[in-house]
């Protein structure tokens, strides 16, 4: 069986065997990741689709001091913050208190009442860094130390975006569990 | 060797931050986590349960799916093998097994009937040991040559 070192060197030298079965194994879990934090589709696919370029360009100089996987995520991940701060046409700073999403209008929680929906609502509302170390920990399955690294911040700092992040979820969903009853 | 210890305080933020499955802990954490849970149950059972009625409604999320054409669209940006790495097109399909066949197969023929000529002077010696050592002379001094090709 190969190591990841070879497949990458086999990739970046055309192999297509190699380069399909990279897409295979990571494009997945990177699209998802992509998707829950633009809450967009198209942004979703450009943003994977744009990660994978620069994978491509990096694989003939790969050192493989990180796996693949995290260095592929905190590549998209920061493609996406590019994205939300763009939209938001404004840099937050580490000092500016994380802002909850209040687009979940009570109407739409109404009318989404299953938990499946419910639940991707509370996540989508999440701030910006609370949905990304959810959604990279919680649902992703990413390690601490894996989630961390891609996000550029340390352990205690994830553990304390986690923390803060799953209080507003059951904060969120106690809310929606409210207007439904 | 002593047992990592762990606290009550650090457990609640185990559980606070990574939820109510020991599984999803930190590993270097879990074991002495896990224990101290269950050597003081009631000091986290709310605490447990409070992060296991999320973890359940975390595992109710849409899982989502790329869409068909992505795929497609990110291999065909992927690098391509350059021409001294390619398999395809009508070289390959005159020379399958590259460059040297052609010369491996010239070698042979070469060789075989250099064996042939004088396997013909094996024929008239007087005795097999005669005949068996004209064989082989054949092959004595007789260099195997590698045809290079140049491009």
């Amino acid at each position: 069986m190969r190591t990841e070192a070879e497949e990458i060197a086999l990739a970046a030298a055309g192999d297509r065997l190699a380069q399909s079965a990279l897409v295979s194994r990571h494009m997945p879990a990177v699209y998802a990741v992509a998707r829950r934090m633009l809450r967009d589709d198209a942004g979703a696919e450009d943003v994977t689709q744009e990660a994978f370029l620069r994978a491509w360009k990096a694989l003939p100089n790969w050192e493989p001091k990180a796996k693949f996987s995290t260095w592929l995520h905190r590549v998209a991940m920061n493609l996406c913050y590019d994205r939300l701060r763009k939209k938001r046409e404004s840099l937050p700073g580490d000092d500016l208190p994380d802002q909850v999403d209040t687009a979940l209008r009570p109407d739409q929680a109404l009318d989404n009442a299953q938990k499946g929906a419910a639940i991707d609502e509370a996540i989508s509302a999440l701030p910006d860094r609370q949905r990304a170390a959810v959604t990279l920990c919680l649902i992703d399955g990413e390690t601490n130390i894996s989630a961390a690294e891609i996000l550029g911040i340390s352990v205690e700092a994830l553990e304390s975006l986690l923390s803060r992040g799953r209080r507003t979820l059951r904060a969120q969903l106690a809310e929606l569990k409210e207007k439904r009853s | 060797m002593t047992a990592p210890t762990i606290t009550r305080d650090r457990v609640l933020a185990l559980i606070d931050a990574y939820g109510g499955d020991a599984w999803n802990w930190p590993e270097s954490e879990r074991d002495a986590a896990a224990a101290l849970v269950s050597a003081e149950p009631d000091v986290f059972s709310d605490a447990l349960a409070e992060a296991r009625a999320l973890d359940a409604a975390l595992g109710g999320v849409t899982p989502l799916e790329p869409p068909a054409h992505l795929a497609e669209r990110i291999l065909a940006a992927a690098p391509r093998a350059t021409s001294t790495q390619q398999g395809g097109g009508l070289f390959t399909w005159m020379f399958p097994q590259g460059r040297k066949w052609p010369a491996i197969a010239a070698t042979a023929a070469t060789m075989l009937g250099m064996a042939g000529g004088y396997g013909g002077v094996a024929m008239a010696a007087t005795s097999e040991a005669e005949a068996e050592y004209a064989l082989y002379r054949a092959f004595d001094g007789v260099a195997t040559f590698e045809f290079e090709t140049y491009e």
